[in-house]
């Protein structure tokens, strides 16, 4: 069976507010340790894989600001996956682009690199959000990475958006959705803005000095993306992910579906054999041990149910739900079986969970309440 | 055999605080009781909950060789008493042991309502008191207003009163003569047939319970074949002994001396506080005056929180009572909290440390639910029901009137606080019965007060109102027709048997308002509204509602950190475990808590 690749890019010119990812500011000294330390990591796992899973169907690279990284390493890094790891017909090849660092130059030479679906960080078309959230590039910039995509001849790219930003309103949001869809992406993923602990945005929500929508207003957003974007012709197949029909992100369907994926490269997660583990999040740690032959590798063990755990939480993340089949193959028990059997009738009586069929699977009212229907489902 | 007239048996009697386990130290210093090794500081406190607290809550008896200035050794028995006004019973029984009493008073404190009924107590039993002023090292010292509220107390000369600092050693060698002088031996008749108080008993888990009594006439020694006067059970003695800080067995206990016996005896509760032992041979006629069997007056139910350690939180509680003779307990459910027991406790301190205890002691975390008193529920079919839960209360339709137990009560306060102790007197429903100016800078106040208005925070809240100096003092409960009324909680029309309350029905109003409210702002958005309720019968009092929850999904979930995900998933399952289910609405265990605290 194929597998994903994700590499990490921990390098950033400017730290957007919001971003919890691992990164540090670039430059290019630590950008050249960085790709060779890589490179020994790469072939590391490459070595612990089976046969079998040296062939890869998608690849990631994400960050960081992926797009900030230069071409002669990019290259170099492409032919070393190439050397090692049989690509599928067809791989989905996507790369995080910043708005503000998409010129035709960049754009063009990631198409002949092989990169077929660029992700585009626009996050917003709002000046003052963009501002809040500390991004560099303005609206202008998302106008002509777009428009450049569809010139070079991409056929599938993605939006990245965020809603429930400081001070959003129904109307700003709705602004952001009108432009969003005069675009036309194949792919847009629409996250609600999270306050993680110890970003500079959380420091100011804390002290007062920003304030977010009340969880009411964001649950109208939240449904008011999903109402629009239906109307756009849009699939829901996940959460916050949107997409034409055909245009489903395949990597990102390969973490919730349990798949294995390998990741390289500081605070990498990797899924491998039904074992997870990750790369330590930090770059000199990173470089360090595996200058010394070893990978920083981090296992989670978890407990006892944490693969029940997981499967249920990602699988009904997804609108086609758990699959009956499937899960018992993998648990030796049923769906029914692992989940909390009064609550399961409680929330089938109440419309939020729809039980007919081969998958066990959310209805659409049940969305916007998911985290507090699979919290409560969990045994 | 020790002759009587060199044997002194005494207690100390202090408010907390007061210095009572330093004066106990420095008495066994001054003795060469303990080696330094064994020299702890307050080591008559063994339980480190009692440490903490700087409470005494278990009696012990030390004994003490002293070899006084007449070059005579005497056997000076120490016999500790507890410090707090839910274990008077236990007090009194402990000073009926002794011939006199050390009154301490600290010199910037002056006399405490504690003090001054333990005191009530020692004169009762006809005992010597040695009034002691402690601490007159301290820069706030002022012995002089201290003594002159020790002479209006109990009448005896300035000169009579000793001044010393435990703490530094000072008027210690002056004490233990004093002692000796001062107060008589006992007056026992070693002729006699054995006869002997108990005054405290402590549990071991390898040897049963070891009983610490005093022999009023005659003797024991192992092998002999003892009995109860108050329930009549034999055993047969295995060893008998004083304590030091370790047991040390002797030969036999005769009139006049003070010690342990152990007789194989499994439970404490067989050892009842003031109960006569004698021998099954010539036995003697009569018990000792003043048993009673001490009764529980604060009523909770203990649930644990998660429900499978309910097995655990059973084993644990037979334990306690193995060693605490005065805890009792039933099995309970309430179709909120699922399996539990209704325990008595003495008061609400005696409620806490069991709580305490059963965290530290046995990894126990439990949900109590509001203490009750005990009522007295006169039916209109002329029978009497006593309540002691919120969920025995019969239907208010069949009820002629409802008792609730008062208790008569004395505050000494400062006269400065003395409006404020009468405006917290009054919203607790006290009635006022008389002041009166022992020394000007004292009054005392008596009130009747509801033993349910004073028994949950009002020492703490007298406290905060005189700036500590107030102090409260009550009696055993009488019982008088009072308005009590059932609150019930209803959770989306479901009642809340746990949340429910007896309570006065001028306080209804408010306590229903307040404990709505404060349960809307603990119980999370659910999936749909929740509408909280407080309700008299079928009359609802006040109402608030949490909205349904309309969104909770944190949308970010990539780069294929699943961990991260799953692990706070897990940990909310965890969570989950505490939480109560009430019908479809999950109720966490804070609202149950909160329940505790609501301010009138």
């Amino acid at each position: 069976m194929p597998i994903s690749l994700y590499i990490h890019y921990p390098f950033c010119t400017h730290l957007c507010h919001y971003c919890d990812f691992y990164k540090i500011h670039r430059s290019d000294d630590v950008e050249v340790a960085y790709f060779q330390t890589l490179e020994i990591e790469l072939k590391l796992a490459w070595e612990s894989l089976n046969p079998d899973q040296r062939n890869l169907d998608t690849i990631y690279i994400g960050g960081g600001t992926p797009s900030l990284i230069e071409p002669k390493h990019l290259d170099r890094l492409l032919e070393n996956i190439r050397k090692l790891f049989t690509l599928v017909d067809n791989p989905e090849f996507s790369l995080e682009i910043n708005p503000e660092s998409a010129t035709s130059d960049k754009l063009l030479f990631l198409k002949t690199l092989g990169v077929n679906r660029p992700v585009f960080g626009i996050q917003s078309f709002n000046h003052r959000s963009l501002k809040i959230l500390n991004r560099t590039h303005n609206i202008d910039d998302s106008f002509r990475a777009v428009y450049l995509a569809r010139a070079i001849g991409f056929e599938n790219f993605g939006i990245d958006m965020i809603f429930g930003l400081p001070r959003q309103s129904a109307k700003t949001l709705s602004d952001d959705l009108i432009q969003l869809i005069e675009f036309e992406p194949p792919h847009i993923s629409y996250y609600q803005l999270t306050v993680e602990k110890n970003t500079p945005l959380a420091i100011k929500v804390n002290d007062g000095k920003i304030k977010l929508p009340d969880p009411d207003l964001t649950g109208a957003m939240y449904r008011g993306i999903n109402a629009e974007l239906s109307r756009q012709r849009y699939i829901r197949y996940e959460i916050s992910s949107f997409a034409r029909p055909g245009f489903e992100c395949r990597h990102n369907m390969r973490y919730w579906e349990e798949g294995d994926f390998l990741g390289l490269g500081p605070s990498a997660h990797s899924f491998i054999n039904n074992q997870r583990f990750a790369n330590t999040s930090d770059l000199s740690a990173y470089i360090d041990k595996l200058s010394h032959g070893e990978r920083p590798l981090i296992y989670d063990y978890g407990q006892e149910n944490s693969r029940i755990h997981e499967a249920i939480m990602l699988g009904l993340r997804t609108s086609r739900g758990i699959g009956r089949q499937n899960f018992k193959d993998r648990f030796g028990m049923t769906v029914e079986q692992a989940i909390d059997n009064k609550t399961l009738q409680i929330f089938i009586e109440s419309g939020f969970v729809d039980p007919a069929g081969d998958r066990l699977r959310l209805t659409d009212s049940a969305f916007p309440l998911a985290d507090e229907i699979i919290r409560r489902l969990v045994k | 055999m020790i002759e009587q007239k060199y044997i002194r048996n005494f207690s100390i009697i202090a408010h907390i605080d007061h210095g009572k386990s330093t004066l106990a130290d420095r008495l066994l210093e001054a003795t060469s009781t303990l080696t330094d090794r064994q020299m702890r500081s307050q080591v008559l406190d063994d339980m480190d909950l009692e440490r903490e607290r700087g409470i005494t809550i278990k009696a012990h008896a030390i004994r003490l060789s002293y070899k006084a200035n007449d070059e005579h050794i005497y056997q000076l028995n120490l016999i500790d008493t507890p410090g707090h006004v839910d274990f008077t019973y236990e007090v009194s029984r402990s000073l009926s042991a002794c011939e006199g009493v050390l009154l301490v008073v600290d010199a910037s404190q002056g006399v405490e309502a504690q003090t001054v009924s333990n005191l009530f107590l020692a004169l009762q039993n006809n005992l010597e008191i040695i009034p002691i002023i402690n601490k007159i090292d301290l820069p706030s010292a002022h012995p002089d207003d201290v003594a002159k509220q020790i002479i209006d107390l109990i009448g005896c000369k300035k000169e009579d009163i000793l001044h010393c600092s435990a703490k530094m050693g000072l008027g210690i060698d002056e004490l233990l003569e004093t002692i000796i002088h001062k107060i008589s031996p006992p007056s026992g008749n070693l002729g006699a047939p054995f006869k002997a108080l108990v005054f405290d008993s402590v549990y071991d888990s390898y040897r049963g319970a070891s009983v610490y009594i005093k022999v009023v006439n005659g003797s024991v020694q192992k092998g002999d074949v003892i009995k109860f006067f108050s329930h009549g059970k034999q055993f047969e003695v295995d060893e008998v002994g004083c304590r030091r800080l370790e047991n040390i067995p002797t030969e036999s206990l005769s009139a006049g001396e003070v010690g342990y016996l152990y007789a194989g005896i499994k439970e404490v509760a067989d050892t009842r506080v003031g109960d006569t032992i004698t021998k099954v041979h010539h036995p003697a006629e009569s018990p000792l005056p003043g048993f009673v069997a001490i009764k529980p007056m604060v009523f909770s139910g203990l649930y644990p929180a998660i429900a499978e350690d309910y097995t655990e939180l059973r084993e644990a509680l037979e334990k306690l009572k193995l060693n605490d003779a005065s805890l009792s307990y039933t099995p309970e459910t309430s179709s909120a909290l699922g399996f539990g027991f209704r325990c008595g406790f003495l008061g609400m301190l005696h409620m806490e440390i069991i709580t305490e205890r059963l965290a530290r002691e046995y990894n126990q975390l439990i949900i109590n639910t509001v203490p009750n008193v005990e009522y007295l529920v006169y039916m209109k079919d002329t029978s009497i029901v006593t309540v002691d839960s919120p969920s025995e209360m019969p239907d208010a339709g069949k009820v002629d009137y409802i008792e609730e137990p008062y208790v008569e009560s004395q505050i000494i306060t400062p006269p400065d606080y003395i409006g404020s102790v009468m405006r917290l007197s009054t919203d607790r429903r006290g009635i006022y019965k008389n002041t009166e100016y022992p020394t000007p800078a004292r009054a005392i106040l008596s009130y009747d007060f509801p033993l349910s208005e004073i028994i949950f925070d009002f020492y703490d809240k007298l406290k905060s109102i005189s700036r500590g100096y107030a102090s409260l003092d009550y009696g055993i409960p009488f019982y008088q027709k009072s308005n009590m009324v059932k609150l019930d909680i209803l959770i989306n029309d479901e009642s809340v048997d746990a949340l429910s309350v007896i309570i006065h029905r001028e306080k209804a109003y408010k306590y229903g308002a307040s404990l709505t409210e404060k349960l809307r702002t603990l119980i999370p958005r659910q999936m749909f509204e929740v509408v909280i309720q407080g309700a008299i019968g079928s009359r609802i009092m006040a109402r608030a509602t949490v909205k349904p929850l309309r969104k909770n999904v944190t949308a970010k979930c990539y780069g294929g950190d699943i961990t991260r995900k799953r692990k706070l998933l897990e940990r909310q399952k965890e969570g989950k475990k505490r939480m109560k289910q009430v019908g479809k609405v999950e109720i966490p265990q804070e609202a149950f808590l909160a329940a505790l605290k609501i301010e009138e």
